[in-house]
C-alpha cells in the first residue's frame, strides 16, 4: 500500500537474472531481457522478486554475446524512434545494420552457438542474422567447398567410374 | 568438427530457405545427412529465364523442364508455402500447357499459400477454386474473369499486364475473395468490360495503374474499409462517399490529363480522416478545379473556402505537391490557401518543375510570398526539394 503513496523510497525491480549453462550469473535490464520472447511469454506470470532465468543450453560466452547484441538493439530502437519523433533525418537503422554486419562476423563455431542460443531464446532477428551468416557462406561455392569450409564429410557412395 | 550437418532440421531448413532455390537443392549431394533436407524446401520458385542463364552453363528449356519434373517427383514434404513460376516472354515450343498444368496442379494437391505465375501459355481452372490460397499474383496472363469462382481465404491479390475477358460485364469481379485485404492492379488490359466494381468488404489497401487508353475500364470502388488508396491513371476512379470518409492515405497522379476530371470534387469533398494527401500531374492545377465547378477565377477562393474545410483541412498532415511551376500562380494560391487552413499539418512537401528550379528569381518570390502566410498550424514544416 505504501508503494502507491510514494513508490521513490521502493522502486520496482528493473532487472532479471540470467543463469547461464555454466553458472554465471548475468544481471540484465528487464526491456533487454524481454526481447527474447520465450522470457517476454512467461513474463508477466512470474513473481517479481522471482524473475530469474536458468539458460541450460546457453554457455556464459555466448549469453555475453547475446546481451551485447539485446541491448545495442534496444537502445538503437530507442534512438531511431527519438529521431523520427523529432522528425530529424537519422542514419539509425543504416548504423544498426552495420554493427549487426560485424558483431555477426564470428568464427563458425561462435556462430553456431549464437545460432542455437537464438533459436533457444527465440530472438527472431538474431536467429534471421545469424541463418542468413550461413547461409551466405554456402552461396556461390560448390558441393566440394561447402563440405572443405564446414567439414562435411562426404559419405555417399564413391562413383566407381570416377577415376578413369 | 561438422556442427553444420548436426543442427535440428528445422535450422536447416531455414538456411536453405534464405539460398536461392537451386543452390538449396544443390546441397542434397553434399553428404547423406543433407539428402532429405534438400527435398523439404516449401518455397518453391520455378524460373525458366533465370535457369537458362545461369552462369557458366550451357542451358536450353528442355533442361528446365528435366529440372522441375526431377525436382517434383523428389519432393517429400505434404505441402508448399509458396510456388512460383515464370516462363520467358519468347515462344517456348518444349514447354506448353500440359507440362505447366501438371506443376500447378501438383502444387494446388500440396495445399499451396502463395501462387505466383507468370507468363503461361493457358491457366489451368482449378486454381480458381482453390481454397487453400491467401496470395495470388498473377502476371501477363489472359483469362476470363467469370471463371474467379472463390478464393475463401485470399488476402493478397496482384494482377500485373494480364488480359482480362469480360464480355460486356459489368460487376463485382473480386466478391469471390471475402477476406481480401491488398488489391493491386497495374498495366492490365481489360477487354469487354462496361465497368469494373471493387469491394471486397475488408479491402484496406488498393493501388492501381494503367497509363494505356483504349484498354482500361472505368473503375468504381466502394468498399466500408478501406484505408490507403494509391492510383495512377488517365481519369480519377469514382469512389463511394462511405471508402471516401475511410481513407487515411491517398495518393493520385493523373497521366497528361488537361481535361476536367469529373471525380476530382467528389474526391476532395468526401475526403474526412484522410492524414496524407498526395495530388501529382494536373490533379492540383486550378484551372481543372475551376472548370469542374464552372468557376471563375475570382470565385475559386470561395470555392476553396466552401469545399476544401471541414474535415479535411482539420486532418490532413501531410501535403505534397509535384512540378510546382513558373506559370501557373494559382499553384501558389492553393497553396497558400492550404497552410492558412489546415490546423494539424506537420509537412508541406514542395517539388519545383524542372524549368522552375533554374528559374531563381521566381523561387525567390515564392519564399517570399510563403514567409507573409500565418499557417494555421505552428508545427508545420514546408520542405522544397
Amino acid at each position: 500500500m505504501k508503494d502507491s503513496f510514494n513508490p521513490s523510497i521502493e522502486p520496482p525491480k528493473k532487472t532479471v537474472t540470467l543463469v547461464s549453462s555454466d553458472g554465471y550469473d548475468f544481471e540484465v535490464e528487464e526491456e533487454v531481457a524481454l526481447e527474447s520472447q520465450v522470457i517476454k511469454d512467461g513474463f508477466e506470470d512470474k513473481a517479481v522478486d522471482d524473475r530469474e532465468y536458468l539458460l541450460f543450453n546457453v554457455h556464459s560466452d555466448t549469453l555475453e554475446l547475446i546481451i551485447k547484441y539485446c541491448e545495442k538493439h534496444v537502445s538503437s530502437r530507442k534512438s531511431i524512434s527519438a529521431a523520427a519523433a523529432s522528425s530529424s533525418s537519422s542514419n539509425g537503422e543504416e548504423a544498426l545494420k552495420e554493427w549487426d554486419e560485424h558483431f555477426i562476423s564470428v568464427d563458425t563455431n561462435t556462430l553456431y552457438d549464437i545460432l542455437m542460443a537464438a533459436d533457444y531464446l527465440n530472438i527472431k532477428s538474431l536467429l534471421d542474422l545469424a541463418i542468413q551468416k550461413v547461409a551466405d557462406t554456402i552461396h556461390g561455392r560448390s558441393p566440394e567447398q561447402i563440405r572443405k569450409k564446414f567439414n562435411i564429410e562426404n559419405d555417399s557412395i564413391i562413383d566407381p567410374w570416377a577415376s578413369e | 568438427m561438422d556442427r553444420l550437418s548436426f543442427l535440428p532440421d528445422r535450422i536447416r531448413e531455414h538456411i536453405l530457405s534464405f539460398l536461392p532455390m537451386e543452390e538449396a537443392v544443390k546441397t542434397g549431394i553434399l553428404s547423406s545427412q543433407w539428402r532429405d533436407i534438400s527435398g523439404s524446401l516449401s518455397n518453391l520458385d520455378f524460373d525458366q529465364r533465370k535457369f537458362e542463364e545461369a552462369e557458366g552453363k550451357n542451358r536450353k528449356a528442355i533442361d528446365f523442364k528435366d529440372s522441375v519434373n526431377c525436382f517434383l517427383i523428389n519432393y517429400n514434404r505434404p505441402q508448399i508455402r509458396s510456388f512460383k513460376l515464370k516462363l520467358p516472354y519468347y515462344a517456348n515450343p518444349h514447354i506448353t500447357d500440359i507440362h505447366t498444368n501438371a506443376w500447378i496442379s501438383f502444387a494446388v494437391k500440396h495445399n499451396v499459400q502463395e501462387l505466383h505465375l507468370a507468363c503461361l501459355p493457358q491457366l489451368p481452372g482449378r486454381i480458381f477454386t482453390c481454397h487453400t490460397l491467401t496470395v495470388l499474383r498473377l502476371e501477363a496472363v489472359e483469362f476470363h474473369v467469370r471463371s474467379m469462382v472463390s478464393f475463401p481465404n485470399l488476402k493478397r491479390l496482384e494482377l500485373g499486364w494480364c488480359k482480362l475477358h469480360g464480355d460486356n460485364f459489368t460487376g463485382n469481379i473480386f466478391s469471390c475473395c471475402p477476406v481480401l485485404e491488398h488489391l493491386i492492379l497495374f498495366g492490365n488490359y481489360w477487354y469487354d468490360f462496361n465497368a469494373v466494381i471493387i469491394s471486397p468488404q475488408n479491402l484496406k489497401v488498393f493501388e492501381y495503374w494503367n497509363n494505356r487508353i483504349g484498354t482500361f475500364t472505368d473503375i468504381y470502388i466502394c468498399t466500408p474499409n478501406l484505408q490507403k488508396i494509391t492510383y495512377l491513371g488517365m481519369d480519377l476512379p469514382n469512389i463511394s462517399l462511405e471508402t471516401l470518409s475511410s481513407l487515411v492515405s491517398a495518393c493520385f497522379t493523373l497521366f497528361a490529363n488537361h481535361c476536367p476530371d469529373k471525380n476530382l470534387a467528389k474526391i476532395l469533398m468526401g475526403l474526412h480522416n484522410v492524414a496524407t494527401l498526395r495530388l501529382f500531374g494536373g490533379c492540383l492545377e486550378s484551372e481543372n478545379l475551376e472548370s469542374v465547378l464552372e468557376l471563375s477565377k475570382e470565385s475559386f477562393d470561395a470555392y476553396l473556402s466552401k469545399h476544401l474545410t471541414g474535415h479535411l483541412m482539420k486532418h490532413i498532415k501531410t501535403i505534397e505537391i509535384e512540378d510546382f511551376q513558373v506559370a501557373a500562380e494559382d499553384e501558389l494560391h492553393i497553396v497558400k490557401y492550404l497552410l492558412e487552413n489546415a490546423t494539424s499539418l506537420k509537412k508541406m512537401k514542395i517539388k519545383y518543375h524542372d524549368k522552375a528550379q533554374k528559374d531563381l528569381k521566381f523561387r525567390m518570390l515564392v519564399a517570399e510570398s510563403l514567409l507573409t502566410i500565418t499557417k494555421a498550424s505552428s508545427h508545420a514544416v514546408i520542405v522544397f526539394s
